[in-house]
């Protein structure tokens, strides 16, 4: 074929032209592979970091990322990030990447082969399994495990091994959403989505610092009000922080004290007839269930909620114990302000989200919490409208998308499914191939129990992936001492150098990022796509190969053997992907079809005929809804699709401030820094501007006790103590009696001095309430 | 081949020259201003000053409209000054150490945009990334060593258009601009 002369010229003086302009893309191809532009190609992904999911346009170069964009095709963010989102590309370049797998030898990690550590891995596991059965080997991963990691992980583990023994630190920061989901409306993961955000006037944040924690949808929120004078946002919190400084009001709380508030809020709703009847009528039933529930500080602690229905009349006898004088005594919130947030919610001409995160969530009465925020909702019909809806903000990338959808928890399955039941049970070994006896129907031991369980010396051998448990456990000197056992393998597969494998037997280096194909699935239910853009550096794998491989070597390889994969046809994650969309199919968790992922900027499930859903159980949004039905809570079946309004009543924390120990401890993150700090430590400039831990005090608590900005201060708890500079008139105030600590610094850990209590119904600690004193130290 | 190559190489030192050197008329030296404070061009410059008051975010006091500080310069014109949540992407540096050193190496684009001939409008040679008043960097007060000639138009994508890479060309096009 000979090409024309002028063609030819025609064609190089385009490329020559791209190369002069050097021109970077604002966009990508549809089908999500790279779009040359110059030297440099762009390709759609997700931002690593919190459960947001902003979409980013990647820049790559010779092998390496070199740039990125918010994605202004992205619904979520529209092109805008935050500070850890455009400097996500250098968490890959730390200078100490872990590169070779590492094996402990003579109490020293020393440089190993594949070969050697994966077989090494093996043996132990299969040791473990001979010496203990299933239950004596675990496997802990975390809500930043892509989808199909997750998905073979959990495959792996429960088909493979017939174990339980799978959890992901998820529990950590979720759990109470799940189970608050579960028990209000019969199936995870909210209703509403982020256009919601776009369309209401009032936001109500219970205990969330989003300015810091979710920016870029509080910026939303922040345009919103720009635009419409009369928009309203209300923070309650202990603190005030940058998230109050675009507040209308301001709500002071003690910790603890949200339980009285809602229900205190909600007896001044009903009180002057603002339930909105009809929709109670039609779509809601009351329930009580056990009370003076516990703190799960036992070990092998063991609870089951005794649900009963109540009537409407119950329930008002009920919330007459938290008329405004006794609410506001109880959460130090003023009568008047009680009275203010119910006029709020009560009004009809006002559009209300709720919004939370890790202040309900982190809570031994998280599951409770999450209740009476939609209890709010529900008695005032203000749910499944445009701009009306609770929505439970999700700290991880892909807590929702891989440890909630998939499932990889003690006692779940995929699609909202449990082992305790025998028809679940039946479906997945059915789309596993392996005989139902094969999958364990006794649920696993939660996070905490999982480490417990450790330090007791049950568990033989436990994998951790993309997580770092030692620094993040509450309670985690007694963590870390139980990884260090002599009798217990511990096996981690992470990207640098962390607390936890410090104390591991065996060091995987991973990919991450961009370093692999994957999908994540954020808040609002959309479930997102990027494709493996660079190499991972050095001999690093993914954490899905290393499952893999290793399964192989424990015989269990059939469980990962897809023809499509060896033929070449498919990557293995589509295959995984294409199997767990299985299980999701005609459940109203319907997930998008991996060829129409790959196209689209996210896409919100149930996703039925390639049409995604903003609105779950709503009419005329979500296919599963019949004609005529307006709203139904189809999902949860045995309340006959009514969503259920809970008498919770307020019952006082584990731990409260005494004599001895006079200050609450609350801790958290900072905008700058992710989780344990393991990765953004290591990008320059967010190190530089957050570069140590600190402990924020009232300026009028540290004047009386001599404390001025900057001074070291001892925090000590029953449990340990930490030696954390003063923070004063900073960035954030917290009220009186508390102080506050970020739990990113490896070198002060905050988490030697917090508690390992929570929530009975949903297993997830309490990382905002235990009991310290302060005091000046000498630097 | 050679001459398309030539020519090639010859606009990207054209727009090289464009852009400019010495010191702009508030004294501050001019140079590769996209390059200042960033690790890649694109990125939001972190905040090279104390940030004298972390409880109320007023950055716009100071950089809304550029304002003359005196011996320090215009403090530079935010260009998207609808964005209130500045210190959601500009971070101050309490510290010059890294914790761990970092390979990073980002991507810069080139210093200015490609013309079709002499006295064409340039194209942007960066994309925009949600910063919609161009005046912010290449007006009068702006930090940019590119300042528009015409501070009077306000309409700067009439005439000045990103080059968006994904639409190929259409048909190729021999006009043999002016140079």
């Amino acid at each position: 074929v000979s090409v024309d002369r002028r063609e030819f010229l025609r064609r190089t003086a385009e490329a020559a032209a791209l190369l002069a302009a050097g021109i970077p893309a604002p966009g990508c191809r549809r089908d999500g592979g790279p779009a040359a532009a110059g030297d440099v190609a762009w390709t759609k992904g997700v931002c690593r970091f919190c459960g947001t999911g902003c979409g980013v346009l990647v820049g790559t170069r010779k092998g390496r990322v070199v740039a990125l964009q918010g994605d202004p095709q992205n619904p979520v963010n529209k092109g805008l990030l935050c500070v850890k989102g455009y400097h996500a590309p250098l968490a890959l370049y730390g200078a100490d990447r872990l590169t070779t797998p590492q094996v402990r030898n003579g109490g020293r990690l020393v440089d190993s082969t594949w070969d050697e550590a994966l077989d090494l891995v093996a043996r132990k596991l299969t040791e473990a399994f001979q010496a203990g059965g299933p239950d004596a080997l675990a496997i802990y991963g975390s809500g930043q495990w892509t989808i199909p990691e997750g998905y073979a992980a959990l495959k792996w583990w429960k088909a493979g091994w017939g174990s339980n023994q799978i959890e992901a630190n998820a529990r950590l920061c979720m759990s109470s959403a799940v189970t608050g989901f579960l028990t209000t409306f019969g199936s995870d993961e909210p209703s509403g989505c982020y256009d919601d955000l776009d369309l209401a006037d009032t936001f109500v944040l219970w205990g969330s610092n989003m300015a810091e924690m979710h920016p870029v949808l509080y910026s939303r929120i922040v345009d919103r009000k720009a635009r419409q004078r009369f928009v309203k946002i209300v923070d309650v919190s202990v603190r005030r922080t940058r998230t109050t400084e675009q507040a209308d009001l301001f709500v002071p709380i003690v910790p603890q004290g949200d339980l009285a508030l809602a229900n205190g809020i909600a007896h001044c709703l009903v009180r002057d007839g603002k339930v909105d009847r009809e929709f109670v009528a039609k779509h809601v039933v009351f329930k009580k269930g056990r009370t003076g529930i516990g703190y799960g500080l036992e070990d092998r602690f063991a609870f089951e909620d005794a649900p009963q229905s109540i009537t409407f009349d119950e329930y008002q006898a009920f919330l007459a114990a938290y008329a405004p004088e006794r609410a506001s005594a109880l959460s130090g919130v003023p009568g008047e302000q009680i009275e203010e947030l119910a006029r709020l919610y009560g009004d009809r001409e006002r559009k209300v989200v709720s919004l939370w995160t890790m202040g309900v969530n982190q809570h031994t009465r998280g599951t409770w919490m999450n209740n009476l925020i939609y209890n709010l909702h529900l008695l005032t019909g203000k749910f499944g409208r445009p701009g009306q809806t609770a929505l439970s903000l999700t700290g991880q990338p892909s807590a929702c998308g891989t440890v909630r959808e998939v499932g990889t928890v003690a006692n779940r399955l995929p699609a909202d499914m449990v082992v305790t039941n025998p028809e679940h049970v039946a479906k997945t070994a059915e789309i596993w191939g392996v005989p139902r006896e094969k999958i364990p129907t006794k649920p696993g031991w939660d996070a905490v129990e999982m480490f417990r369980a450790v330090d007791r010396g049950e568990i033989k051998a436990i994998w951790i992936q993309t997580t770092n448990p030692v620094q993040s456990l509450p309670n985690a000197p007694r963590y870390r001492k139980a990884c260090l056992r002599d009798d217990t393998f511990v096996v981690v597969s992470d990207v640098y150098p962390t607390e936890t494998t410090a104390v591991a037997d065996v060091v995987l280096p991973a990919a991450m990022w961009v370093e692999r194909e994957g999908m994540y699935g954020n808040t609002e239910r959309r479930t997102q796509h990027w494709v493996k853009m660079v190499d991972p550096p050095g001999q690093a794998k993914p954490d899905l190969w290393q499952l893999v491989e290793v399964a192989k070597r424990t015989g269990h390889g059939s469980l990962f053997d897809y023809p499509e994969v060896v033929a070449g046809k498919m990557s293995l994650e589509q295959a995984l992907y294409e199997e767990y969309r299985r299980f999701t199919v005609g459940t109203g968790k319907d997930v998008a079809s991996y060829v129409d992922l790959r196209a689209a900027r996210g896409l919100r499930w149930p996703v039925v005929d390639g049409r995604e859903t903003r609105r779950r159980y709503v009419e005329g949004e979500d296919p599963y809804v019949p004609k005529g039905a307006g709203i139904q809570f189809y999902k949860n079946k045995k309340d006959g699709g009514r969503a259920v309004v809970w008498a919770r009543p307020y019952e006082p924390p584990p731990e409260v401030p005494d004599a001895d120990y006079p200050f609450w401890l609350c801790t958290g993150r900072v905008l700058e820094h992710w989780h344990t700090g393991t990765m953004t430590r290591r990008i320059p400039e967010l190190h530089r501007a957050v570069p140590r831990a600190f402990v924020e005090i009232h300026p009028e608590d540290a004047r009386e006790l001599g404390i001025s900005d900057g001074n070291p201060v001892r925090i000590e708890s029953r449990r340990g103590s930490v030696v954390v500079p003063a923070s004063v008139n900073g960035r954030s105030i917290p009220r009186r009696g508390l102080v506050f600590v970020p739990f990113f610094d490896e070198s002060m850990l905050v988490n030697d001095v917090t508690l390992d209590a929570y929530c009975p119904i949903s297993r997830e600690p309490d990382y905002k309430k235990c009991a310290v004193r302060i005091k000046k130290v000498r630097a | 081949v050679s001459r398309v190559a030539v020519a090639a190489v010859m606009a990207l030192v054209a727009a090289g020259a464009a852009c400019g050197s010495g010191r702009d008329a508030t004294g501050r030296e001019r140079g590769p201003y996209r390059r200042v404070h960033r690790e890649y061009d694109g990125a939001p410059p972190v905040v090279p000053h104390a940030v004298a008051s972390l409880q109320r975010q007023d950055c716009l006091s100071c950089h809304r409209d550029g304002m003359d500080l005196g011996d320090a310069g215009l403090a530079p014109t935010a260009p998207h000054a609808e964005r209130v949540l500045c210190l959601q992407c500009h971070v101050e540096q309490v510290t010059a150490a890294a914790w761990v050193t970092n390979g990073f190496a980002g991507a810069r684009w080139p210093p200015a945009g490609a013309r079709a001939y002499r006295g064409a409008p340039p194209t942007l040679p960066h994309p925009r990334q949600g910063r919609e008043s161009c005046p912010g960097c290449h007006g009068d007060k702006g930090g940019s060593p590119i300042r528009t000639p015409h501070p009077d138009r306000v309409n700067c994508l009439q005439c000045h258009v990103e080059a968006l890479p994904q639409a190929r060309l259409y048909r190729g096009n021999d006009f043999g601009g002016l140079r």
